[in-house]
C-alpha cells in the first residue's frame, strides 16, 4: 500500500518527467491504437484503495480488485455505495486517498492530473448515464471529439461517418444531439467512447435513463462493439438485462468488493 | 397576490449563495448610472460655481449702466445717477482679469510662458460706502447683522448667513483704498498657495500681472467662513481696482437697484435719456452670459457619451437578468409545481429587479460623485480655457439628479427583467436549458438583426426629418447605436459558423473554441453587443476628436498668416483703454521691418436679416469683427460658400460682409442674403430701430471659424466705419518685410508705439500651440469617459464568460473526462472570448465610423454649428480594437481558470 507521502513524491516526478517510469509499479503506457483497429483489453488492478469523502467517511475502504484484459465486469451496489467513485478512480478522474489503481500497468494514483488526463484520452472510453454529449457540437463532431483530442483529426470525419452507420444513425451526423431520442444519444455516446479504440471502457449506468427495450439495444450494441474491439469493459449498473451479459458480477458493500456468481445461462458467448 | 415570504426567501437564498451573480447584476447598472451622474453633477457644479460668482458680483442689482464700446463708464456718470436722479441704490464696479504669480516667477518668465504659469483670478473693485443696498455683506451697513434673513443679507438662496458680514464691511471701510489690499475667501487663498507654492496669509504679498506689467497686492483678509464669497475672486476697493487694472478711473459698470413699481418704467426711461452717447442701460438678469447655452456645446459630446454608456449598461443588465432567470429555472419550476402562479413569479423577479435597481442606483450615485470629483479639475480647466473663469470647489448633486438616476437604474433593471421573464415565459421548460435554448436564441438574434436594420433606417429618417434639432440628432445617434448593437449577435453567429466549418481539427483549441462560441450566443451575444457598442463609441469619439483637431489645426494654420501678433493684455476689454489707435497702426506700418499690419476690432451690434428664418422682423445682437486686411491676409479665410467673384474687393470696399459658419447655421442665412446692421448700439433693440442708423450689407461668403460657437460677422474697416466712429483695434498682426525676423518686428513695434502702451506679443506658432493645448485639455474628460465605457463592456464580458463557465461545468467536465487537459480547457475559453471580443471589436470599426459621422455631421453641426473634414486616426482605431480585444481576453482569464479547474467528478455527477 502506498502512503500519501509516496503518492506526492511520485506526482512530483511525474510532473518533472512526464510519463517516465518512476517505480516498478508504473510503466510508460502503451501508445494508443490506430482508430478502428482492435485494441486488445487492458488488465486492471486496484489494491488497498481507500477514498474518503469530505467529512472523513470512507466510501471505499481498502478495496482490492483484479480485472483481466478483455473482461466484461459489472459492478452492482446500492446508491451511495461508491460505484461511481470507483469508476472515477479507474478513469483517473479522481485519485484515491491511498492504495494503487493500475491500468495496463500504469499506476494512475501516482500520475499527475495532466498525466492521468493524457492516459484517459488515449486509453479509456467513457459512457455516462446522462449521455453527456457536448450539446454545442453536432452528432458527427461529438464522435470526432476524442480523435481530435488525441491529435488524430486527419480522417476523423470518415471514421465518424463509418461509426454512425454502425450505430444505425447514418445521415444524422449534422444534427444536434438534443434532436435525438435518449436511446439514439446513448448510442452516439457509445460510439464516441469506442471510436479511438481504447483498451478500457468504463460505463456508468449507461441504461439508467432509458426504457427497457432501448436499454437492451444499447447494451447489445456496447457489448458487441467492445467484443469486436477486445476492450476491457467495467460497467456500473442496476439493470437486470446487463447482468446476464457480463463475465463477472461484483457487488460493492461497505467500501469493498464482493464477488457474485454469474448465471451463465443468460450470458451470450464472449 | 404578492409572492409569499417563503418564495421571497427562496429567491434571496439564491443570491446569498451566489453573491457574485448579484454583484455582476449590479455592476452594469452602477457604471452606467455613475457616468450619467458624473457628467451632470460636474455640469451642475460648474453652473453653481458660476452662479455663486455672478450672485456675489451682481448682488441685488436689477439694472446696470455699461459702455457700448471699449471706453468704459466715466466715473461722473455714477455721481450724476446718485445726485441728479437720487438713486442711492447704486454702486460703481471695476472688474478685470489678472494672473497671479509667485514673485520669482513674475520676473523670470515672459510671453506665452507667462500665460501657461500662474493662476487666473478676477479682481473686483467695489465701493463699500455705496454697497449697502446692493451687496450688504461688503458694506458696514446696519442692515446686515448676523442672524438676519438671507434676503436681508443679500446672499444666494439657501446660503447660511455669514457671521463675517459686518467684519468685512467694517474692514473694507477702515482699510480699503489705503493700499493695494485685497480680500478673498479661504478656498481661494488655499488655491493660490497650492498653485504658486507660496504661503498665503494676511499681509502676504502677491504679484499680479496686468497688461504685461507686475502689480503688487497685499492680502488684507482671508474669510474662512464666507461661503457666499466666490472662489478665485479678489475683492478690493474700486479705486484700488482701477489703479491696478489701469482703467484711468473709468468703471466697468454702475449697478442699480430699481425694483419693479408703477414708476420704475418712467425712471428707467429717464435714466436712458440722460445717459451720454456710448453708454446703455441693461437688465442685470440679461448679463449676456447664459451659462447653460454657453457651455451646452461643451457638454454635448459628454452627454452623447453618457447616453451610449447607459445603453451599454442596459445591455449588460439584460444579459445578467436573463442569466439570473435562466439559472433558477429549477427553483422556479419547483415553486410553480408547488402552486406559485406565473404572475407571482413575474412579480418576484420584478421585485428583485427593483432591489437590484436601487442597489445599482445607490452605488452608481456614489461612484458618480467620486468620478465627478475626479473630473472637476479637468472640467474647470476647460471652462476657464474656453468660457469663463470659475473655480469649482464644491460638488453639487441636485436631488433631482439622484431621483432621475435612481429612476433610470430601476427602469433599466425592470425593463431588462421584464424582457428576460417574457423570454423565459415564452420558452418551454425543456428549452430553458441553455443548449436547447440556442436555436431559439439564434432565431431571436435573427429577429434582432431585422429590428436593428429597421432602427438604423429609422435613425436616418429621424436625422433627415428633424431639421436642426439637437434632440433629433441624439435620437438618431441612439437609434443607430442601438440598431448596430442589436444586429451584432446575428452577425457574430454567421461569422463563427463560417469559421467553425473551416478551422482544421488539428488546431484543437481553436476548433473547439469556435464550435463552442458559435453556440453560446444566448449567453455571450448580448455581452458582445455591449462590447461592440463600447468599442464603436471609442472609435467614433476618436475619429471625431482627431477630425476636429486636424480641422482646427488646418484652420489656425491658414488663418494665422502674420509673423507676429500683438494685443492689449490684462484688463477687461470693457475698461478704459481704447486699444491700438489708427495712428499706432500707421506708425508701425511705416517701419521698414514691417510689410503690412492687419488689425481686428470686436463689437456687438444689433442685426436684422432680410431672408432669415430667425426671429423675422426683430433684431438680434450679433458679434461683429472689423478687419483691416490685405490680400494675403484675406486668403487665410477658408471660404465654405462664396459669391463667384469679387468677394475680396467688395469686402474691402465695405459693400459686403462675410459670416462665420456657426453664424450661418445659427441664423439660417446664406450667401446673397442681406444683413442689416445697426450702429445705434442697442443690444436689445426693437423692430422699430431707426432706419437711418442701419446699413444693409450683402453676405458675400460663409467662412470656416472654430473661434466662436455663437458665430460672428466679419467686415472690413471701411464697412465698420459706416456704423461706428471707433477706429481703434484690439489686436494687430504684423507681416514682416523681406529679410526681417520676429525680433526685428518686436523692436519695430516697441519703437513705433513707445513706452505708453502695454501689450502682449505672440508668434503665430505660439498661438497655434496654445490653442491646440486648450483643445487637447478640452477632450481629456471625453477620453476618460471613453475608457470607462470600455471598462463597463469589459465587466460585461467578464460577467458573461463567468456565467458561461458556470453553466458549462458539465460540458467542460465532459471535455475533461474525454481527455482534454486543463491547459486545453483554459485555452479554449480564452480563445473563445478573444475571438468573439475581437470580432465584436472589428464590427465596431464601421459602426464607430458611422457614429463618428453622426457626431461630426449631425451633433456637432447642430450644437456648435461647425463642420469639419473627416480624418480617421488609424492608429487610434487600431488601439481601440486592440484594447477591446485585450479587454475580452483579460475578462476571460478568471472564467478560464474557473473552467480549467472544474471538478470533473462532481460536475458529471450533478444533473
Amino acid at each position: 500500500m502506498h502512503t500519501n507521502r509516496e503518492h506526492k513524491n511520485a506526482s512530483g516526478a511525474e510532473r518533472a518527467g512526464a510519463c517516465a517510469p518512476v517505480s516498478s509499479s508504473t510503466r510508460v503506457p502503451n501508445p494508443p491504437n490506430p482508430p478502428g483497429a482492435p485494441s486488445g483489453g487492458a488488465p486492471m488492478s486496484l489494491a488497498h484503495v481507500v477514498k474518503r469523502y469530505a467529512g472523513g467517511r470512507a466510501v471505499l475502504d481498502g478495496l482490492d480488485l483484479e480485472v483481466g484484459a478483455g473482461e466484461f465486469v459489472v459492478v452492482l451496489g446500492r446508491s451511495g455505495s461508491g460505484k461511481s467513485t470507483l469508476l472515477n478512480l479507474m478513469a483517473g478522474i479522481d485519485v484515491p486517498d491511498s492504495g494503487r489503481v493500475q491500468v495496463a500497468g500504469s499506476d494512475l494514483a501516482r500520475m499527475s492530473d495532466a498525466g492521468r488526463t493524457r492516459f484517459r484520452r488515449d486509453h479509456i472510453g467513457l459512457v455516462f448515464q446522462a449521455f453527456n454529449l457536448v450539446p454545442t457540437l453536432s452528432v458527427l463532431q461529438n464522435l470526432c471529439l476524442p480523435l481530435e483530442l488525441c491529435g488524430r483529426s486527419v480522417g476523423a470525419n470518415m471514421l465518424a461517418e463509418r461509426m454512425l452507420e454502425r450505430l444505425g444513425l447514418a445521415g444524422r451526423g449534422s444534427q444536434a444531439p438534443e434532436s435525438l431520442s435518449g436511446g439514439e444519444q446513448q448510442r452516439v455516446a457509445v460510439g464516441r467512447a469506442l471510436i479511438h479504440s481504447p483498451a478500457l471502457i468504463l460505463a456508468d449506468e449507461p441504461t439508467g435513463a432509458l426504457d427497457l427495450e432501448t436499454a437492451r439495444v444499447v447494451v447489445e450494441l456496447l457489448d458487441s462493439m467492445v467484443r469486436d474491439n477486445g476492450s476491457t469493459l467495467v460497467m456500473v449498473t442496476h439493470a437486470p438485462e446487463v447482468v446476464g451479459v457480463a463475465d463477472r458480477l461484483l457487488t460493492l458493500n461497505a467500501g469493498r468488493v464482493v464477488e457474485r456468481e454469474v448465471s451463465r445461462a443468460c450470458a451470450p458467448d464472449r | 397576490m404578492r409572492p409569499g415570504p417563503l418564495t421571497r426567501r427562496a429567491s434571496l437564498a439564491y443570491f446569498r449563495a451566489h453573491p457574485l451573480q448579484l454583484m455582476l447584476g449590479v455592476m452594469g447598472l452602477t457604471l452606467g448610472v455613475a457616468i450619467i451622474v458624473a457628467i451632470h453633477a460636474t455640469r451642475e457644479s460648474a453652473r453653481a460655481a458660476y452662479d455663486l460668482t455672478a450672485d456675489a458680483l451682481n448682488g441685488r442689482a436689477t439694472h446696470r449702466i455699461v459702455a457700448e464700446g471699449p471706453g468704459g463708464v466715466p466715473p461722473e456718470v455714477f455721481v450724476r445717477v446718485r445726485r441728479e436722479l437720487g438713486l442711492t441704490a447704486s454702486a460703481p464696479v471695476v472688474s478685470g482679469s489678472m494672473r497671479l504669480y509667485a514673485s520669482a516667477d513674475a520676473q523670470a518668465v515672459t510671453g506665452p510662458e507667462l500665460q501657461r504659469r500662474g493662476l487666473a483670478v478676477r479682481l473686483v473693485g467695489i465701493d463699500p460706502l455705496s454697497e449697502g443696498r446692493l451687496r450688504p455683506r461688503f458694506a458696514g451697513d446696519a442692515q446686515s447683522r448676523p442672524g438676519q434673513s438671507k434676503r436681508q443679507a443679500g446672499g444666494k438662496a439657501g446660503d447660511a448667513v455669514d457671521n463675517h458680514a459686518e467684519v468685512v464691511g467694517a474692514d473694507f471701510i477702515a482699510r480699503a483704498g489705503t493700499a493695494d489690499r485685497v480680500w478673498m475667501n479661504a478656498a481661494t487663498a488655499r488655491r493660490i498657495a497650492g498653485v504658486l507654492r507660496i504661503p498665503v496669509e494676511v499681509d502676504s504679498e502677491l504679484i499680479g500681472y496686468v497688461a504685461g506689467r507686475p502689480k503688487s497686492l497685499r492680502v488684507a483678509g482671508i474669510l474662512s467662513q464666507a461661503s457666499w464669497m466666490p472662489d478665485q475672486v479678489l475683492f478690493t476697493d474700486v479705486a484700488v481696482a482701477s489703479r491696478i487694472l489701469e482703467t484711468d478711473g473709468r468703471l466697468s459698470r454702475v449697478d442699480l437697484r430699481i425694483p419693479r413699481s408703477a414708476s420704475s418704467a418712467a425712471l428707467l426711461a429717464e435714466i436712458g435719456k440722460r445717459l451720454p452717447t456710448g453708454l446703455r442701460l441693461e437688465n442685470a438678469a440679461d448679463d449676456g452670459v447664459d451659462v447653460g447655452e454657453m457651455t451646452g456645446a461643451f457638454y454635448t459630446n459628454l452627454t452623447a457619451l453618457g447616453l451610449l454608456a447607459l445603453l451599454v449598461g442596459m445591455f449588460l443588465v439584460f444579459s445578467t437578468q436573463s442569466f439570473l432567470v435562466t439559472q433558477r429555472r429549477e427553483l422556479f419550476g419547483t415553486l410553480r409545481a408547488l402552486g406559485v402562479t406565473r404572475s407571482e413569479l413575474a412579480r418576484l423577479v420584478l421585485l428583485e429587479a427593483l432591489l437590484l435597481g436601487l442597489i445599482g442606483a445607490a452605488l452608481g450615485v456614489g461612484a458618480g460623485v467620486l468620478l465627478s470629483r475626479a473630473m472637476l479639475g479637468a472640467v474647470a480647466t476647460t471652462l476657464n480655457d474656453l468660457y469663463f473663469e470659475v473655480a469649482i470647489n464644491a460638488l453639487v448633486v441636485p436631488p433631482m439628479l439622484v431621483v432621475t438616476a435612481t429612476t433610470l437604474a430601476i427602469g433599466a433593471a425592470v425593463i431588462a427583467s421584464l424582457l428576460a421573464v417574457w423570454r423565459a415565459g415564452r420558452t418551454p421548460a425543456e428549452q430553458l436549458r441553455r443548449a436547447a435554448a440556442e436555436p431559439a436564441s439564434r432565431r431571436a438574434a435573427q429577429h434582432a438583426l431585422w429590428v436593428g436594420i429597421g432602427l438604423v433606417g429609422l435613425s436616418g429618417m429621424i436625422v433627415a426629418l428633424s431639421g436642426r434639432s439637437l434632440v433629433g440628432g441624439f435620437a438618431g445617434l441612439f437609434c443607430l447605436a442601438l440598431g448596430a448593437a442589436l444586429g451584432t449577435p446575428a452577425l457574430l453567429v454567421a461569422i463563427l459558423e463560417w469559421l467553425s466549418a473551416r478551422v482544421p481539427g488539428r488546431l484543437v483549441a481553436l476548433a473547439q473554441a469556435t464550435r463552442l462560441s458559435r453556440n453560446s450566443v444566448s449567453r455571450t451575444g448580448v455581452a458582445c453587443a455591449a462590447l461592440m457598442l463600447a468599442a464603436a463609441t471609442g472609435i467614433g469619439v476618436s475619429i471625431m476628436v482627431a477630425s476636429f483637431r486636424t480641422s482646427v489645426d488646418d484652420w489656425l494654420h491658414a488663418l494665422l498668416r502674420a509673423d507676429l501678433y500683438a494685443q492689449m493684455g490684462g484688463a477687461d476689454a470693457a475698461l478704459g483703454r481704447s486699444g491700438f489707435s489708427e495712428a499706432d497702426i500707421l506708425a508701425i506700418e511705416r517701419r521698414p521691418e514691417v510689410a503690412f499690419v492687419s488689425s481686428v476690432r470686436r463689437a456687438r451690434m444689433p442685426a436684422r436679416f432680410s431672408a432669415a428664418a430667425y426671429v423675422p422682423g426683430n433684431a438680434v445682437a450679433v458679434d461683429v469683427v472689423a478687419y483691416r486686411l490685405h490680400r494675403p491676409a484675406f486668403d487665410g479665410f477658408v471660404l465654405l460658400e462664396a459669391d463667384a467673384s469679387g468677394v475680396f474687393e467688395r469686402f474691402q470696399a465695405g459693400q459686403a460682409v462675410m459670416v462665420s459658419e456657426p453664424f450661418a447655421n445659427r441664423y439660417g442665412v446664406r450667401v446673397g442674403d442681406i444683413l442689416h446692421l445697426s450702429g445705434a448700439g442697442d443690444a436689445a433693440p426693437s423692430a422699430a430701430a431707426g432706419a437711418e442708423d442701419t446699413v444693409g450689407l450683402r453676405i458675400a461668403a460663409v467662412y470656416r471659424d472654430y473661434g466662436s460657437e455663437r458665430g460672428v460677422v466679419a467686415m472690413s474697416r471701411a464697412g465698420f466705419a459706416q456704423l461706428s466712429n471707433d477706429a481703434g483695434a484690439d489686436g494687430l498682426g504684423l507681416y514682416a518685410a523681406p529679410g526681417a525676423d520676429e525680433a526685428d518686428l518686436k523692436r519695430a513695434l516697441s519703437s513705433a508705439l513707445g513706452a505708453g502702451l502695454v501689450f502682449d506679443v505672440t508668434s503665430s506658432r505660439a498661438i497655434r500651440e496654445r490653442s491646440l493645448e486648450v483643445f487637447d485639455r478640452t477632450f481629456v474628460v471625453t477620453g476618460v469617459l471613453r475608457n470607462l465605457a470600455l471598462l463597463i463592456a469589459c465587466a460585461g464580458m467578464f460577467s458573461a464568460l463567468l456565467a458561461l463557465a458556470l453553466e458549462r461545468q458539465r460540458v467542460l467536465a465532459t471535455y475533461r473526462a474525454l481527455g482534454a487537459d486543463r491547459a486545453l480547457v483554459f485555452r479554449m475559453t480564452l480563445i473563445e472570448s478573444t475571438l468573439t471580443g475581437g470580432l465584436a471589436s472589428l464590427f465596431a470599426v464601421p459602426v464607430g465610423g458611422a457614429l463618428a459621422w453622426g457626431l461630426i455631421a449631425v451633433i456637432n453641426v447642430r450644437s456648435f454649428g461647425w463642420s469639419m473634414g473627416v480624418l480617421v486616426p488609424f492608429d487610434e482605431v487600431l488601439q481601440v480594437v486592440a484594447l477591446a480585444t485585450l479587454a475580452a481576453a483579460l475578462a476571460a482569464v478568471v472564467p478560464a481558470f474557473s473552467a480549467a479547474r472544474v471538478r470533473v467528478s462532481e460536475a458529471l455527477l450533478y444533473e
